[in-house]
């Protein structure tokens, strides 16, 4: 792994994420076409910092190209302009240093660790990396196995903390997460524990998705948060809780409208966006600009309805994809493929398949109670830290609901459990709604296991065979 | 035969006459994977507890159907076992959430078998005492009602209080068998004392409890292990062990493995549950049993408690004085590789040589991991 120049000591990623999305706004903003982009490039090369350059020649030309398309662009420009905004806070928080600073597992919302008084990062902002550039986030994979880890480890959870060891990512005050989603993600938050004795607070999850598991889990919270008061040296603020809470409802309120749009044939709110979803949801949930992002979604597939526009070419009939396990972070792009390509839109997938939520403001207590509830059922942790029934029963309720054409499990070969789900879901999907499914094999955020080609190729040959 | 001997046969086979016996007799069995279940509710329930194992196992072919080749070899050999119905003498089983794949392996099992009693403890991840009150009030007594509803199986104050003094007396004993295997002059091999510990997983506890006091008058009698089979004294841990296979490689090659941190050893049979005088109510002796599975030394599961695990690692190695250790880890096994590898580094940083083998559950290409381990003594001398 390349090392950090010290200029760029602990905010490495974060400065690259920065640059990467005012890059996008730039583009998107000046250009019509990515081929008008690439004309332009060299020229506008010679007059920017070298650092913007390199990493403009770092990006995915295809995840470029994507982000130009019409029914794309809006949205992408909307999410690099929040995003931009959200990156320069980080770094300018990280450089005033008047903030402890709480890196947290991706189920969780920001905004109880805003109301503590923390700057929260998720440590999930880490996948982008593979998302975006073209060298991924592999670097950082590898780094973390050559401690001696497995490399049947998460791969999520790996490139983490190979960024913080690595000096890419600012050891942080503390770390916490529920025990959801999983072995991987518990163990990798432990390794940098032990190794640079960062406090770790881990909070039980239930594992039974009722009241009493939620009061189980509510229980355990308020006790990880007597420890996170004493670390940030503040109490938790009841107002600041409740100005970010009432700002997540509104975007939670939009989610569920946006998961209903999803249901029209054909489905009109394309697929590149959901890597973006996510990323905007564990950065900038309770702020304006996220509500304000998935407005624009809403608006958007709201008006393809309206009008009849399609996201996918006038001549390929839709084919409507529930995707069983989760989005594919190093390969976000693929989702626009399948649509121009294949006629395949994304109806919804065990990371994306959120739906309305409104946390009740009462009180601390009720904001907090609420706050558990969208965090035991946030996508991923619940379908991970529950019976195996809760899995199966979502995925195949979505695709029934959803009136899916097929199914697409495109498993992470790090989780088992969802492996071990794939076999009742395919076989439920098809035994008793004659729901086609697709299994094959990735690693999140390792584009080795299965490169690109190779990932279209499958759902290309199951189109073939069995659509 | 010897009691040695006899108890080493039962170790050798998934079945074994006392089990034979126990169901003859009208008795019912109930598997169990994990040492955060209580064995002792199960036992005053009137029931056998037998811990699950592929000892024998054929390869997994069946299970491979269901569960992919990168979910542990553990997992899949015991559904496998269920499937191919080797486990035909079950009437219930009792898992626990000790890991993802155990978990995933339970959900496709209760799919596909219709035992009497199929459940699943929840064990939370953190040792706090509130998440153990938790755990009390709805796991265990969820075991308790099920074991009611499900098997007709009651449990009274006195007989919660017989299976606690039962299970302390091979607590005890297994404790007296770890001292004479750690011995300056041992007089029994790492294998043939991992075997015997495995067999009192399989078999009633009063019958394994005769046996073993028998056979630790045996071993008494015997003349200390030759000096070549001492090489150098050896601590195994990490993924679980049944199959003696592993420690076999080690003391074949000039290894005598003289502890473990194993949840099929040490781990397992340590700590005595701490019973008050009088035993009081069930709710009590209930609490107390609870209270001695949920704070034992912990599993890699078990997150923020990570200087327990060191402790005790390390606590082990020097009871046992020993040269060096070797931590197995099941390919796929998520808990362990993340353990093994924070340990092997703490052991090392103590002065402790350490070694970790990747395998299968069951092994084979036993050449290799005899290579490895030789080398592994050239390194630390011996």
């Amino acid at each position: 792994m390349e090392p950090v120049p010290s200029e760029l000591k602990g905010i490495e990623i974060f400065q690259r994420f920065l640059t990467s999305f005012n890059l996008f706004k730039f583009a998107l903003s000046s250009f019509d076409t990515a081929e008008d982009l690439m004309a332009a490039a060299p020229e506008l090369a010679k007059s920017m910092p070298a650092y913007d350059v390199k990493v403009f020649m770092s990006f995915k030309p295809d995840l470029v190209a994507a982000s130009f398309h019409p029914k794309n662009r809006n949205v992408i420009l909307k999410a690099a302009e929040a995003q931009a905004e959200y990156w320069q806070g980080v770094i300018d928080g990280l450089k005033a240093g008047d903030r402890k600073v709480s890196d947290f597992c991706f189920t969780q919302g920001p905004e109880l660790f805003h109301a503590l008084g923390f700057l929260p990062i998720c440590t999930a902002t880490g996948m982008a990396a593979g998302s975006f550039y073209r060298d991924g986030c592999e670097d950082a994979i590898d780094l973390f196995r050559s401690m001696g880890f497995a490399d049947h480890y998460c791969t999520v959870h790996a490139a983490y903390p190979g960024y913080v060891l690595n000096g890419n990512w600012r050891v942080p005050d503390v770390m916490v997460k529920p025990a959801a989603p999983c072995v991987s993600g518990n163990a990798g938050y432990q390794v940098l524990s032990r190794k640079l004795g960062v406090p770790l607070v881990v909070y039980d999850s239930s594992y039974y998705l009722t009241e009493e598991g939620v009061d189980h889990q509510l229980a355990a919270l308020k006790r990880a948060i007597t420890r996170l008061e004493k670390i940030s040296s503040s109490t938790l603020d009841e107002d600041v809780l409740r100005a970010k809470v009432e700002e997540s409802n509104r975007t939670y309120a939009l989610l569920g409208e946006l998961h209903e749009l999803r249901k029209h044939k054909p489905n009109p709110d394309p697929g590149l966006h959901r890597i973006l979803d996510i990323l905007m949801l564990v950065t900038t949930l309770g702020e304006p600009s996220c509500t304000e992002y998935f407005q624009l979604i809403v608006d958007e597939a709201q008006a393809r309805i309206a009008s009849g526009e399609r996201i996918i070419p006038a001549d390929k009939k839709e084919l409507r994809a529930v995707h069983t396990w989760a989005i594919n972070v190093y390969l976000p792009e693929v989702y626009h493929w399948l649509e121009e390509n294949l006629g395949m839109t994304y109806l919804s997938c065990g990371l994306s398949y959120f739906i309305d939520h409104q946390i009740d403001t009462t009180s601390v207590d009720t904001m907090l109670r609420g706050w558990v509830q969208r965090t035991m059922n946030f996508p991923m942790g619940r379908q991970s830290i529950s019976y195996g029934d809760v899995w199966v029963d979502d995925m195949v309720n979505l695709a029934v609901d959803m009136e899916a054409d097929c199914g697409i499990f495109a498993g992470n070969v790090a989780c088992k459990q969802a492996w071990a789900i794939s076999k009742l879901m395919s076989d439920k999907l098809e035994d008793e709604h004659d729901i086609p499914s697709l299994r094959f094999e990735i690693e999140c955020c390792d584009k080795r296991l299965c490169p690109a080609d190779e990932f279209k190729q499958r759902i290309e040959s199951f189109v073939e065979v069995r659509l | 035969m010897t009691a040695i001997g006899q108890l080493i046969e039962i170790a050798e086979n998934v079945s074994n006459p006392f089990v034979d016996q126990w169901k003859q007799q009208g008795g019912k069995v109930v598997g169990y994977t994990c040492t955060y279940v209580p064995e002792e509710i199960l036992h005053a329930a009137g029931l056998l507890p037998y811990r699950l194992k592929g000892i024998g196992a054929d390869g997994t072919t069946r299970a491979d159907v269901l569960l992919p080749k990168f979910h542990c070899s553990f997992s899949r050999t015991l559904l496998d076992q269920a499937l191919s119905k080797r486990f035909g003498f079950l009437d219930g089983v009792v898992f626990s959430t000790a890991c993802d794949q155990l978990r995933r392996m339970y959900d496709v099992w209760k799919r596909r078998m219709s035992l009497q009693l199929q459940t699943i403890m929840v064990i939370p991840h953190s040792v706090d005492e509130e998440d153990f009150e938790w755990f009390f009030d709805h796991e265990v007594r969820k075991l308790v009602d099920d074991l009611a509803t499900s098997l007709d199986a009651e449990i009274t104050l006195e007989s919660l209080v017989d299976a606690i003094q039962i299970y302390n007396e091979t607590r005890a004993l297994l404790g007296r068998l770890y001292e004479a295997r750690a011995a300056d002059e041992p007089r029994i091999s790492g294998v043939e004392a991992h075997q015997l510990v495995i067999a009192a997983s399989s078999m009633p506890k009063p019958d394994f409890n005769r046996l073993l006091a028998e056979a630790l008058e045996e071993i008494a009698a015997r003349e200390p292990l030759p000096l070549n089979r001492r090489r150098a004294r050896v601590m195994v841990g990490g993924s679980i062990i049944d199959s003696p296979d592993l420690l076999r490689v080690i003391e074949e090659a000039g290894g005598l493995v003289v502890t473990d941190t194993l949840c099929t050893g040490s781990r397992w049979f340590g700590d005595p549950v701490q019973l008050d005088e009088p035993a009081g109510d069930r709710e009590g002796a209930l609490r107390s049993v609870a209270h001695r599975y949920y704070h034992h030394a912990p599993c890699p599961r078990m997150i923020m408690a990570y200087d327990r695990k060191w402790d005790y690692s390390l606590q082990q190695a020097r009871q046992g004085r020993v040269d060096g250790v070797v931590l197995s880890l099941i390919t796929f096994c998520d808990h362990h590789s993340a353990d093994n590898v924070l340990i092997k580094d703490d052991l090392e940083a103590a002065g402790v040589p350490t070694l970790i083998l990747n395998r299968e559950y069951a092994m084979s290409d036993m050449g290799r991991f005899k290579t490895r381990v030789e080398a592994f003594f050239e390194r630390m001398g011996r």
